[in-house]
């Protein structure tokens, strides 16, 4: 009896976890194919400074989804190589899980849905629309329709995606420097 | 027992710890909508011109997600504000159960829009150039079509695909002057003798870019005989690097009627000069060149076929400070083939969507 209801406990968990785990190795998905060479990763959760979440925010013009969100810490020879940042914004009605993996100097490498809710507007989705943003950092401009083109069909994810990645950008400096830091304090 | 618990409990913390950094998604309800006040000039040549202000459209959507799959929408609409002896209108044009079981199969159940031009579906004001909805989406296409009936839809590597099945069309109602347009039942007790059947694939792997077609077959209840109808509509629509260009064409064949078939198309071409004033807000004049006929080819051919033949310039500005509200004006000349007569058209109109 007691496996049975410990075999019936378990099982309902893990279906609870599905979700979760879906977003989770979507995340190590990408990190894995686009590091080809050795790398290790984990993640941890970072919370956003309340005075500079009111600035960023004034700046792009969205709020932060939460509080705090996920980062990807990828390492190279034990020295980090490159963060993951994993956050949402809306489209029309529900969020859009995206990840954005930046270089030690801030600059993105590559952005990524990693879970699209909405029934329409998918095209945000599309590897080519995403890969405009690689280059770009927290001084880039990203005026949507000249610098970003727009969806034809997703206008809102199209606004909403990018003022989501503009946020990253400019908070990814302050999580960057917090390693600065480190480092320079650990000599 | 108690290992039992307290595995329980290691279990239920350690996944709490993961949901709450990659599960955020709760159930939600929202709110959104659009709208749109138009001033209309009307001037047929030789007679006195009508001057109009019209709270054209004042649309709310309501939405619920339960879970990520399953979720509900709609969009209720009020037209020219008022509702009163035959004036206005008051209108469930969505209303549907949504099942998604990934990003390639969505089903709908409830008040559907058939997928058929660009326009039936993507309608908010600020998503096209002109005041009024383009002519060729009223009198070819009949926009706002929507109906009771189901859709499987999704996207898949690029191509977007939407079935439909739904109430069918009233051919007694059917006119020479608007085509199909008087047919639709609206989801009023809709007779579903005959069901309409639709389906639209669209490519849009381009950044900009949407091409697509759609084809669509009923055959069509009458008082007496049915008459079968088909729709062809082939669509595309580029909106990057500051150039807004917009083709549909469509082609209506009656099986049963002394018209055969109504036929049109109309082109779009803008540019956003914003970006050349170095300004945030888009700034897009835009010419316009419509052809349609909702008698094409009709049996007994002849003048019939001329006076339902219209043609159309048009010019006009967009103006949106911000995505979501757009301010524009336009000017045109309306023809009829079969005695030349014009038509000038002045419309000004100020439209939003959240």
């Amino acid at each position: 009896m007691k496996s049975f209801v410990s075999i019936v406990l378990i099982v309902f968990i893990q279906c609870v976890q599905v979700i979760a785990n879906e977003i989770k190795e979507n995340c190590e998905k990408v990190i894995r194919e686009y590091f080809v060479e050795d790398i290790e990763y984990s993640f941890y959760e970072f919370e956003v400074p309340v005075d500079l979440k009111a600035e960023i925010e004034r700046e792009c013009s969205q709020r932060f989804f939460n509080d705090r969100f996920v980062v990807w810490e990828i390492l190279k020879n034990d020295t980090v190589h490159a963060l993951g940042l994993l956050d949402n914004v809306y489209g029309k009605s529900l969020p859009i899980t995206f990840m954005t993996l930046f270089d030690k100097s801030g600059f993105i490498l590559k952005s990524e849905i990693i879970k699209y809710r909405e029934t329409y507007g998918g095209g945000v989705a599309n590897e080519l629309w995403m890969s405009q943003f690689n280059g770009y950092n927290d001084s880039s401009s990203y005026i949507v329709g000249e610098d970003i083109q727009i969806i034809s069909g997703a206008t809102i994810s199209s606004y909403s995606v990018t003022r989501g990645i503009r946020k990253l950008s400019l908070i990814v400096k302050h999580i960057l420097s917090r390693y600065e830091n480190r480092t320079s304090s650990s000599r | 027992m108690k290992r039992v618990i307290y595995l329980f409990l290691f279990i239920i913390l350690s996944s709490n710890f993961s949901k709450a950094q990659f599960d955020i998604f709760s159930p939600k309800t929202s709110i959104g909508g659009y709208g749109e006040l138009h001033y209309n000039y009307v001037k047929p040549n030789g007679k006195d011109a009508t001057k109009t202000l019209d709270f054209h459209r004042f649309v709310l959507f309501f939405s619920h997600t339960w879970t990520e799959k399953w979720s509900f929408n709609s969009e209720i609409e009020l037209e020219h504000n008022f509702v009163k002896d035959g004036h206005g209108e008051l209108e469930l044009e969505q209303a549907y159960v949504q099942y998604k079981h990934s990003q390639a199969f969505v089903f709908q159940a409830g008040v559907v829009l058939p997928s058929v031009g660009l326009i039936n579906e993507t309608h908010e004001p600020p998503t096209f150039l002109s005041v009024e909805r383009p002519e060729y989406n009223k009198n070819i296409i009949p926009t706002t079509w929507f109906g009771n009936g189901l859709s499987i839809l999704g996207y898949i590597s690029g191509f977007n695909y939407k079935f439909t099945v739904m109430e069918g069309l009233d051919a007694s109602k059917f006119k020479t002057s608007s085509g199909i347009r008087s047919g639709r039942q609206k989801g009023f007790n809709a007779n579903a003798e005959d069901l309409l059947y639709n389906f639209r694939v669209n490519y849009q792997d381009v950044p900009g870019l949407l091409v697509g077609a759609s084809f669509t077959y009923n055959n069509a209840v009458n008082d007496t005989t049915n008459n079968a109808i088909s729709i062809i509509d082939l669509h595309a629509k580029y909106y990057a690097n500051n150039i807004y260009a917009v083709a549909e064409f469509g082609n209506i064949s009656y099986d049963n009627r002394e018209v055969e078939t109504s036929q049109g198309f109309y082109i779009d071409l803008g540019y956003n000069i914003g970006s050349l004033l170095k300004v945030k807000t888009e700034i897009i004049p835009f010419v316009r060149y419509t052809d349609y006929n909702t008698a094409s080819s009709t049996v007994s051919g002849g003048d019939s076929e001329k006076e339902h033949h219209r043609t159309k310039w048009m010019i006009g500005a967009a103006v949106k400070p911000i995505p979501y509200v757009v301010f524009k004006i336009d000017y045109s000349e309306s023809t009829i083939e079969l005695d030349d007569a014009k038509t000038d058209l002045l419309n000004i109109g100020v439209g939003y969507m959240f």
